[in-house]
């Protein structure tokens, strides 16, 4: 197994290990939900012990404060290792990369569509939320109905919160729908096209401390690190792109060995 | 050399707001606000 993959695993398990919520019906409540994790994450899902960054993003602009922790934090962790936690501690980014296994027609993403992210940050989690005074991202978010929406909706014996279901949750799993069947002919459709946690680190690749180097004598440009690649990147051709996720499976496949992952 | 230096000090600086949003109470926000039911998150308010 890839290390990356065993990583993704293993930050599942940590991030989402509050199973006594299972059987008492309540979210963990307690000082872990002032961390952020620093991906996208449910703080609504049952299981999870820690917060969302764009949650919290929106929250304080909801409040109209400028969120100085949740800025802080991307930036110190963006500076430092650029997308890497894409790659190796997201599990929407996990889940997708196995609906990509599935054997269907494969199709490719037009690059245009790498930049709706930004618009999703900047819009919908930034300037809608600043002025609806709601969590506009958190409505659409794909991850907060599968993470938390379906599990508690499903487990409701009561009755009480499955009264609440409106067009509003009709509209999420269709949006999670539409998500799985691209991720499936698409790679990480969701994280190249519309993820807002993806879009903070993505500015940060440029320059972060953590880049990858392209010995360009040994590569021969015969594209397998761009097949390879969970985000189907033309690493060979642009090293610090916007959309790598520093999993490394490039340079595991590299058969000239021309792709390596530095420090500066 | 010179950008491992540049990295570092913004690095500082990224840790210096989360002090100080800290200080501010963001951390007690994000816990009091992840601690209750998430409505949007579920696509229960609308």
């Amino acid at each position: 197994m890839k290390p990356y993959r065993i990583a993704q695993i293993i930050s599942a398990i940590i991030q989402d290990s509050h199973i006594s919520a299972i059987w008492t019906g309540f979210i963990y409540q307690g000082p872990l939900k002032r961390g952020c994790v620093p991906i996208l994450n449910c703080w609504g899902c049952p299981v999870t012990w820690f917060s969302c960054p764009i949650g919290g993003l929106q929250h304080f602009l909801n409040l109209h404060l400028f969120p100085f922790y949740i800025a802080g934090f991307f930036g110190a962790i963006g500076v430092v290792i650029g997308r890497m936690a894409c790659g190796w501690v997201c599990p929407f980014g996990m889940l997708q990369d196995y609906l990509y296994k599935l054997k269907t027609i494969k199709l490719k993403l037009p690059y245009w569509f790498t930049y709706i992210k930004y618009g999703v940050l900047v819009g919908v989690a930034g300037i809608v939320a600043w002025i609806t005074l709601e969590p506009w991202f958190c409505k659409m978010c794909p991850a907060g109905i599968l993470e938390a929406g379906i599990p508690i909706v499903s487990a409701d014996i009561k009755g009480d919160i499955r009264a609440l279901v409106g067009w509003l949750f009709y509209l999420k799993v269709a949006i999670l729908i539409v998500v799985a069947l691209f991720a499936v002919a698409i790679k990480r459709f969701f994280c190249r096209s519309f993820c807002p946690v993806g879009a903070i680190y993505s500015v940060f690749n440029q320059f972060s401390l953590l880049k990858i180097k392209i010995d360009k004598d040994k590569c021969i440009e015969c594209e397998s690190c761009q097949m390879a690649c969970p985000m189907h990147v033309p690493i060979y051709k642009s090293p610090r792109h916007i959309d790598c996720i520093r999993c490394l499976a490039c340079s595991k496949i590299c058969p000239t060995n021309a792709i390596r992952n530095e420090a500066r | 050399m010179k950008r491992f230096i540049v990295i570092l000090l913004v690095t500082l600086v990224f840790i210096a707001g989360i002090i100080y949003g800290g200080k501010l109470g963001d951390f007690i926000e994000i816990e009091t606000t992840g601690s209750v039911m998430c409505l949007s998150c579920m696509g229960l308010q609308q």
